[in-house]
């Protein structure tokens, strides 16, 4: 099953837009641009509401790195993070990271995701965890928390915990990925939404230099301003005629 | 009622249960620590309304305090023993009594009690072998012993704790499963109802009666199992009963 690509998507838009405005500078990599947008909205929209793995990607290597300075602000030295391999839906709860885990049996036969599996806090509520013995972070109740796009471990900062394995809802980026021909991951039903946000995008981008023609009309000098209601010359022959039954 | 260790169930089996239930196999409701927090509780309230394990443990004799502390878990004293010998060898054994009121600050430093063979009490007539019997007394968590234990070289408590200490994995009993899980489950919906009581007060409310209710509640059936004798025990209890001479 092939899903709608870019190229698709974004030249059948381009020649949408071009044949309304034909002489408009609209370029290839602007559509794309906005279909961008959309495309992310949509995406996001479907992850709030569906559980799918459509929008899931996952990272099985991430290397696990201890910050070795403090730097202002967001690196706090002795502390292990991750970077995020990907920009990320930014979802409630940190919800575009779906998952982070490690494997504490080595060469174990199941998959990473059943290993030792992050939980998410954040560092107010990571207070709370220390104050019950079941709570506290350790190699076998870890957790994370995200700073920006550092996201900080904690529990494994005794043990030697080299990879992670990570699954993100990542967002949609033609420009970083260089490829029209790369599939769009989206529900094939949300693509309409996309083309009809973009032709509208489109359209209110072509309307808006109108507003900036001479039009002969002088609305700086209020004193011109109709004071009263104008009425066309046949309004009275208008309210004579009887309705028809 | 006993039950096989082998038999008990994990506390990642009463998990799978509960977070499905709950919905929440990301953990982004609970963390799984609290969920293990909330199920050693339940084996608590269970052990404290059972009394339903029984433990002992081995102490080398306190000849200078003639005080042992409880143990973790602990929190009713079945019996005292002292004994010669060691914990695979018991040599002597004796049975101490529980005397009301006894107090001492170790070996040679005397004690009160209510009761004392030198007391100058009118309303009370002293034991005259007051220190010629075994006895202790419990204060404050200690197990106080008579001078007379002294020359015994171990000390056996026999007592009921907590089925799990805190801080160790729960093991949960085979008969205790189905409270244990309401019992999570309900404290879980008592707090979801607190975020947002349109959705969750149903849930708790059910769960609550499912948890609670006389006779079929799930509480109750556990404490009426663990209550329940074990079938060789009744009978024998019937065939000693029967051969007395009323």
């Amino acid at each position: 099953m092939a899903y709608t690509t870019i190229r698709i998507l974004a030249g059948d838009l381009h020649k949408s837009l071009k044949q309304t405005f034909d002489d408009a500078d609209i370029s290839f990599s602007q559509v794309v641009h906005w279909a961008q947008f959309f495309v992310n909205k949509y995406v996001q929209r479907s992850i709030q509401s569906i559980d799918s793995g459509l929008y899931l990607s996952i990272f099985p290597d991430v290397p696990v790195q201890e910050f070795v300075a403090n730097v202002q602000p967001n690196e706090v030295k002795g502390r292990k993070y991750i970077l995020l391999p990907d920009s990320i839906h930014d979802l409630d709860d940190d919800g575009g990271i779906k998952y982070i885990s490690y494997s504490d049996k080595e060469g174990a036969c199941a998959p990473g995701f059943t290993g030792k599996r992050f939980t998410r806090t954040t560092p107010t509520k990571a207070r709370r965890l220390y104050m019950n013995v079941y709570e506290v972070p350790s190699p076998q109740n870890p957790y994370f928390y995200r700073v920006r796009n550092n996201t900080y471990l904690l529990g494994i900062e005794e043990i030697n915990v080299k990879y992670v394995e990570v699954g993100l809802y990542t967002t949609f980026d033609p420009f970083s990925a260089c490829d029209l021909d790369a599939e769009l991951w989206m529900d094939e039903a949300q693509i309409a939404y996309v083309f009809k946000s973009v032709v509208d995008i489109g359209r209110f981008i072509m309307l808006i230099p109108s507003d900036t023609l001479n039009e002969g009309s002088n609305t700086e000098n209020a004193a011109e301003t109709p004071s009263q209601r104008l009425v066309g010359l046949n309004a009275e022959a208008n309210q004579e005629q009887p309705q028809s039954e | 009622m006993n039950f096989s260790p082998q038999s008990a169930i994990s506390v990642d089996q009463i998990m799978s249960d509960v977070i499905l239930e709950l919905n929440d196999d990301d953990h982004k409701l609970f963390t799984p620590g609290y969920y293990v927090s909330q199920i050693q509780q339940a084996l608590e309230e269970l052990s404290l309304d059972t009394f339903l394990n029984e433990y002992y443990s081995d102490y080398k004799f306190p000849s200078e305090t003639l005080s042992i502390e409880m143990p973790k878990g602990a929190f009713n004293i079945r019996t005292v023993y002292v004994f010669s010998g060691g914990c695979c060898n018991v040599e002597t054994a004796t049975q101490c009594h529980f005397k009301r009121g006894y107090i001492t600050n170790g070996a040679n430093n005397g004690y009160t009690a209510r009761n004392k063979i030198d007391a100058l009490d009118p309303f009370i007539s002293p034991y005259h072998y007051d220190n010629e019997v075994y006895y202790f007394s419990l204060q404050n968590g200690n197990v106080l012993l008579s001078s007379k234990c002294i020359g015994f070289e171990n000390v056996r408590l026999v007592y009921n704790g907590v089925i799990t200490n805190i801080g160790d994995v729960p093991i949960i009993p085979l008969p205790f499963r189905q409270a244990v899980k309401e019992y999570v489950l309900e404290r879980c919906y008592r707090i979801l109802k607190g975020r947002n009581p349109k959705y969750y007060r149903p849930l708790w409310m059910d769960t609550y009666q499912t948890l609670t209710t006389p006779f079929d509640g799930t509480w109750d059936k556990a404490l009426s199992r663990a209550r329940s004798v074990d079938s060789k025990e009744l009978e024998d209890y019937k065939e000693y009963f029967m051969k007395m001479n009323y």
